[in-house]
């Protein structure tokens, strides 16, 4: 089990990919289902978790809703019209930084 | 499996170590905690909860203030939301037909005459206006509760937003009334000087950030 430094600039990716699939979560529900997808390869630590949420929230891609759950206050969080459109983008995005990833990764050198 | 209420005191007293002024921020943390301590529990950890509470804030929340940043982001996240909510507002009635009447009414206030009735009459609307959206958000943010020595950023940031009418009010009839005083220049700048057009502009800019408020409020107290 690994908090993955590599994760940094993806964070916010994967949060709009597992609320696009998942409709509404809660913060602790996102990290476990990180954990439960990469068989506990991948820990997303809080203190990134929530300042994407907020971040994301601030920038009008997430809506949020309070419900009293065994007596505690729950925010859930879920995707705005914006938020949806912005998914598709990200994965673009995240897509394309792996492919070229991969290419540098296995870039044999030249034998001219 | 569930904490017992000892169990989830132990975590309110540590996070109340932690001064978390906000209520939001606390339910938010609380509420992972707990679920991370009951997790850790049905998945048979029957360490004591001081020993599960430092093991989870340990391997979540790295660091001396582990909470710090996530309060000071949450912060700025939502000040940006606000204001961004408070630009879509302001968009939404600044349509034309809302203009046409905007520069009807501005139209009409050029034949006012520059008398004292006017001028009162104008002021106490453009108080009113200044006022009511406080007095709104105020009144619909009481349902609003948080626990002893906390407070709603939510509630406070939409007051704050409310409040800026009356601060500018203020700043009209009293803050350049006083400038003028020390510096004959600024007379210009005096309530009393001006126009009925002045004054209708006001009321008009008044009128459309107060409703933009009320709406605000309404989205904002209803999440919270």
């Amino acid at each position: 089990m690994s908090v993955n430094p590599l994760l940094k600039g993806t964070v916010q990716t994967i949060i709009l990919k597992l609320l696009e699939d998942n409709t509404r979560m809660y913060g602790y529900e996102i990290t476990q289902k990180v954990k439960e997808i990469t068989a506990g390869e991948i820990v997303l630590t809080e203190g990134a978790l929530y300042p994407a949420l907020h971040k994301l929230e601030g920038e009008g891609f997430l809506q949020t809703s309070t419900e009293i759950v065994d007596g505690r206050a729950r925010k859930y969080y879920s995707l705005t019209e914006q938020g949806g459109e912005q998914v598709t983008s990200k994965l673009d995005e995240a897509r394309a930084f792996v492919e070229q990833l991969q290419n540098l990764l296995t870039l044999k050198p030249s034998m001219e | 499996m569930k904490l017992t209420g000892q169990e989830i005191n132990y975590i309110d007293e540590q996070l109340d170590n932690q001064n978390i002024k906000f209520q939001e921020i606390y339910d938010e943390l609380k509420d992972h905690l707990v679920s991370a301590a009951e997790n850790e529990r049905t998945n048979a950890n029957q360490a004591d909860i001081a020993t599960l509470y430092n093991q989870i804030v340990h391997t979540q929340f790295p660091g001396l203030w582990p909470f710090e940043e996530i309060v000071k982001q949450y912060q700025s996240s939502y000040s940006s939301k606000l204001r961004a909510a408070m630009w879509r507002s302001f968009k939404q009635y600044l349509t034309p037909a809302n203009i046409i009447v905007m520069g009807f009414l501005l139209a009409v206030s050029f034949s006012l005459p520059h008398t004292k009735p006017i001028r009162v009459t104008m002021t106490a609307m453009l108080l009113l206006v200044s006022v009511l959206p406080l007095v709104y958000c105020y009144i619909s943010g009481r349902k609003i509760k948080t626990d002893e020595g906390r407070q709603s950023f939510v509630k406070a940031r939409v007051l704050t937003t409310s409040y800026v009418l009356v601060w500018l009010f203020n700043l009209l009839f009293n803050g350049l009334r006083y400038l003028g005083d020390v510096w004959p220049p600024a007379n210009i700048f005096q309530a009393i000087h001006y126009s009925p057009a002045i004054f209708m502009l006001f009321l008009e800019l008044f009128t459309i950030y107060g409703l933009c408020c009320i709406r605000l409020c309404k989205q904002e107290f209803k999440i919270a």
